[in-house]
């Protein structure tokens, strides 16, 4: 039992997209062991060593190997801090996000009529609100914090998945495996739970690997305009936000760095979300 | 099996009529007229018949079959099982016709759950109806397994390891682990290659004899229904307009549309066209 | 190669690459065929057996994933092989024309047919405005379309199943192409409509002259109009043989086989059903492909692979033992 498992992880591991996961994989490592990794406390600065650049810099220092900022807090250890931030709000937001969208999805693509109408309709006016515009309204309203922005983000993305599982759902109804577990005498709850929901799931994933990248740049955005996770947290939204005022007088790196690191987690996410999406898809999967 | 011996049928259609509403309009749907998909027809399937059902795309056969498999309610009409009209069951009534009627359908590729393993496809009809135990239900899954001829290491698979006659073979399987009486066959080779199709078509006439089963088999093929039918019945337009033994039916063919249907048929030897 | 000669394909490789190049499908290797003008040439075969690759080949419409990596495709005496990919446009619906497995969804549901008709004229003929629409009326008429004037600017909605097939026919024949591919034109259709369209394209052919290929499986549709035939098995063709001659006494097992597994009303005998599974062209066997089929399989079928046996005027059969009853 216990090789096969280990054939199927090394079997997964010889197809999957590696620099992608390996960047994932770093930045999740990063996230758990921040305490052991960062050198400096993340939130409170040494004023004596403000705006120092990174180490390779003339002026820079080797224990500040990315530099300093403003209040001279490393700019490392900030980034090293921040990746927990960005990852447990991105995963938490998509996670609620999909399941509320999904479960409303699924309900209105399989039960049609009246259900549908009032779910779609609600979900098209979802839809049509500007997502950074309600997050700010709703940060204002809820406060800032990092769980008010889970819920916030969390709520405002569950709409891309009912459109998208809708019609998944809508397309399996019709194929002849449901309808000979109608034939069979299964129950509605039967038919979604075993014969809908694990081939809708591979979209779920899929939309998921996008979402978690707008979710990451809009959360980076209300963090940027000030509703998102409170200073002095460090989170990479915030450190842009702090930093673009220095971009003109060449304190480049309280920029480049943050910046660098939001692009290659949602760069890594997309990758390895469309990989999983053939992955999942039993078709696929023969013919690679 | 004895409290059955008292109906002479399995299954007794009595002018059986469904029609479907044409809706126009844009704000408030009007119905416009009717569409009748079936138009009174009166049917009765046997123990062990096999009854072939032709007609074009279009004329009914696909709609009859649903109102027997309780996929749709037919306006009027009644279908008895045992005495009983089918749409009116309930409870154990209602499980155990569910048992006792299953289906195979044209397609193997769409209709196995891509996502359960075999004995799970397999063993389905039985776990949502009956209150048989996992173990009870995987030695009925291999044993349907082994009785369609297929290698018992199968169980295990998802349907896409399979191959187009293996996935057949599987949904046949599954159609019968209920001790089913009656299957409906939809079609159920035109989608398999050539040198598999008649493999399957003699796996279901093998079945038939050993499990005195009946089936209704829907096609448009009439040579092949003809091969495998015990009695054809024609559908045009909603209606069975003809009716009779196979050979019967074919050497004294009385409906027109009939014959036009053998006219069109292709010939087997190019002398013979 | 004569006069007479429309296509001559010889050694014709097509195979299919996975995506880091590491597998091939050999979906058609080493095929070689002639069409001869006016023939009604069938091609007859299980799925993969590699027919429609073949004439994907010839129209060089291939999938990226495949590639034709050897031989000859003499059409009219010219290599299709060589043209470059302009030369082709021109010759793909002008010269050969395709119709694909339904024909009642090849019409655009927003033109009208007159507009679907000038389309394809306009861009193979000089014909343009008084002389096209002559044009168009002609072909319809050709196909047995009563009122030409008023059928033009209608919808394919507003058409019969059977009218829409002729009108399918008249576009692929608009051009008076010299060779008219139907790939599984009538497998969705049913037994009346199939009938009619077959005896369209015969009285189209006896109109225009244009040679017809049909991809198929079904023999039914070999017995009812074809004159030749052409029997592939994983990725090879297996016997070419005049179409009585196939019937009357098939030469390769295979064909015996498919034979024997096909429905007729006339006979209603028994039926055997061919062993086993269709090839899997990724992992073929050694020695002749068919021979785990093959109930008349030796030692020496298990090793070399068979040579292609003359079987006298237009026949041959690649097997070891050809014609055995």
């Amino acid at each position: 039992m216990r090789g096969e498992f280990w054939n199927e992880l090394k079997d997964i591991w010889r197809r999957v997209p590696k620099i992608a996961v390996i960047i994932l994989l770093l930045l999740i490592v990063t996230a758990l062991s921040a305490d052991f990794l960062a050198l400096h406390d993340p939130e409170i600065g040494d004023p004596r060593q403000r705006l120092l650049p990174p180490a390779w810099e003339e002026t820079g220092k080797w224990s500040y190997p990315l530099g300093t900022d403003t209040m001279g807090r490393d700019v490392l250890s900030r980034l090293i801090y921040g990746s927990r931030v960005s990852l447990i709000v991105a995963f938490a937001a998509v996670i609620i996000a999909g399941c509320i969208g999904t479960f409303l999805g699924l309900l209105a693509g399989f039960f049609g009529g009246w259900v549908d109408q009032v779910i779609m309709r609600f979900t098209d006016a979802w839809l049509s609100i500007p997502t950074v515009m309600f997050g700010v309204l709703m940060a204002v309203i809820l406060g800032p914090g990092v769980w008010n922005i889970v819920i916030i983000l969390g709520g405002t993305f569950w709409s891309r998945y009912a459109r998208v599982v809708r019609g998944e759902t809508l397309s399996m109804k019709t194929r002849d495996f449901v309808q000979l577990a109608k034939i069979a005498g299964c129950g509605k709850a039967r038919i979604i739970w075993k014969h809908i929901l694990p081939n809708v799931f591979s979209s779920v994933i899929t939309l998921s690997s996008l979402q978690i990248g707008i979710v990451i740049v809009v959360e980076a955005s209300l963090t940027f305009l000030g509703v998102g996770v409170p200073p002095p947290k460090p989170a990479w939204g915030l450190m842009l936000s702090e930093g673009r005022g220095g971009l003109l007088a060449g304190y480049w790196w309280l920029v480049i760095f943050p910046g660098v690191a939001i692009a290659m987690l949602v760069t890594s996410f997309n990758v390895i979300g469309d990989w999983l999406r053939r992955y999942l898809d039993p078709f696929y999967r023969n013919i690679e | 099996m004895m409290e059955k011996a008292e109906f002479d049928y399995l299954l007794k259609i009595r002018d059986l009529k469904m029609h479907f509403p044409v809706k126009a309009g844009i704000v408030m749907d009007r119905v416009i007229g009717w569409v009748k998909a079936l138009d009174g027809i009166d049917l009765t399937i046997k123990p062990r018949q096999v009854l072939g059902m032709v007609g074009e795309s279009g004329s009914g056969k696909t709609t009859l079959s649903k109102a027997l498999l309780l996929l749709e309610k037919p306006t009027c009409g009644e279908i008895l099982y045992e005495g009983k009209d089918i749409h009116s069951l309930t409870g154990p009534d209602l499980k155990a016709y569910r048992r006792t009627i299953q289906a195979v359908f044209q397609d193997p590729f769409a209709s196995l759950s891509p996502r359960l393993r075999v004995r799970e496809i397999i063993s389905e009809p039985l776990e949502v109806s009956g209150t048989l135990s996992r173990k009870e239900l995987e030695t009925k899954a291999l044993e349907a397994l082994r009785t369609v001829g297929l290698d018992t290491g199968l169980i295990k698979v998802y349907p896409h390891e399979l191959s187009g006659g293996q996935r057949q073979r599987v949904a046949i399987a599954r159609a019968i682990s209920t001790d089913s009486r009656i299957i409906i066959l939809d079609e159920p080779t035109s989608a398999l290659d050539v040198s598999i199709r008649l493999q399957i078509i003699h796996l279901l006439m093998d079945l038939q004899q050993k499990l005195e089963l009946s089936y209704l088999l829907i096609g448009h093929d009439l040579a092949m229904v003809a091969y495998m039918s015990t009695d054809i019945a024609v559908m045009y337009l909603g209606k069975i307009v003809e009716l009779g033994e196979t050979k019967e039916l074919l050497q004294n063919t009385a409906h027109p549309y009939t014959q036009a249907l053998i006219a069109a048929s292709l010939p087997d030897h190019p002398r013979l066209k | 190669m004569d006069n007479n000669t429309l296509l001559h394909v010889t050694g014709l490789k097509t195979y299919f690459f996975s995506f880091a190049g590491t597998r091939i499908v050999k979906a058609v290797d080493d095929v070689s065929f002639d069409i001869r003008r006016g023939d009604r040439l069938a091609v007859i075969g299980e799925s993969g057996c590699g027919k429609s690759t073949v004439a994907a080949s010839l129209l060089r419409v291939l999938p990226p994933s495949a590639k034709t990596v050897g031989g000859e495709i003499l059409f009219e005496g010219e290599d299709l092989l060589k043209k470059s990919n302009r030369e082709m446009n021109d010759i793909r619906g002008r010269r050969i024309a395709m119709i694909l497995q339904d024909p009642m969804m090849s019409l655009d549901p927003v033109f009208t047919i007159g507009r679907q008709l000038g389309e394809t004229l306009e861009r193979h003929t000089p014909l343009r405005g008084e002389s096209l629409l002559r044009r168009i009326k002609e072909l319809l008429t050709a196909v047995n379309i009563q009122e030409p004037e008023r059928r033009i600017n209608q919808w394919p909605h507003e058409m019969s199943g059977g009218m829409r097939q002729r009108i399918v026919g008249s576009i692929a024949l608009s051009c008076e192409p010299k060779l008219l591919i139907c790939d599984e034109a009538t497998t969705n259709l049913d037994v009346t409509l199939q009938l009619q369209y077959l005896n369209l394209l015969k009285e189209l052919q006896e109109k225009t002259g244009v040679t017809l290929a049909f991809i198929t499986h079904n023999l039914g549709i070999v017995a009812e109009l074809c004159t030749t035939v052409i029997v592939m098995y994983a990725g090879k063709i297996v016997e070419r043989a005049p179409v009585m001659d196939v019937f009357d006494s098939p030469a390769h097992p295979y064909t015996k086989a498919l034979l024997d597994a096909a429905f007729g009303l006339q006979d209603t005998r028994k039926r055997r059903p061919i062993p086993g599974e269709p090839p899997n062209l990724a992992n073929l066997p050694p020695g002749c492909s068919f021979h785990p089929r093959c109930i008349h399989a030796d030692d020496r079928c298990r090793k070399e692979e068979p040579p292609e046996a003359d079987m006298g005027p237009g026949r041959s059969a690649k097997c070891w033992h050809p014609g055995k009853e």
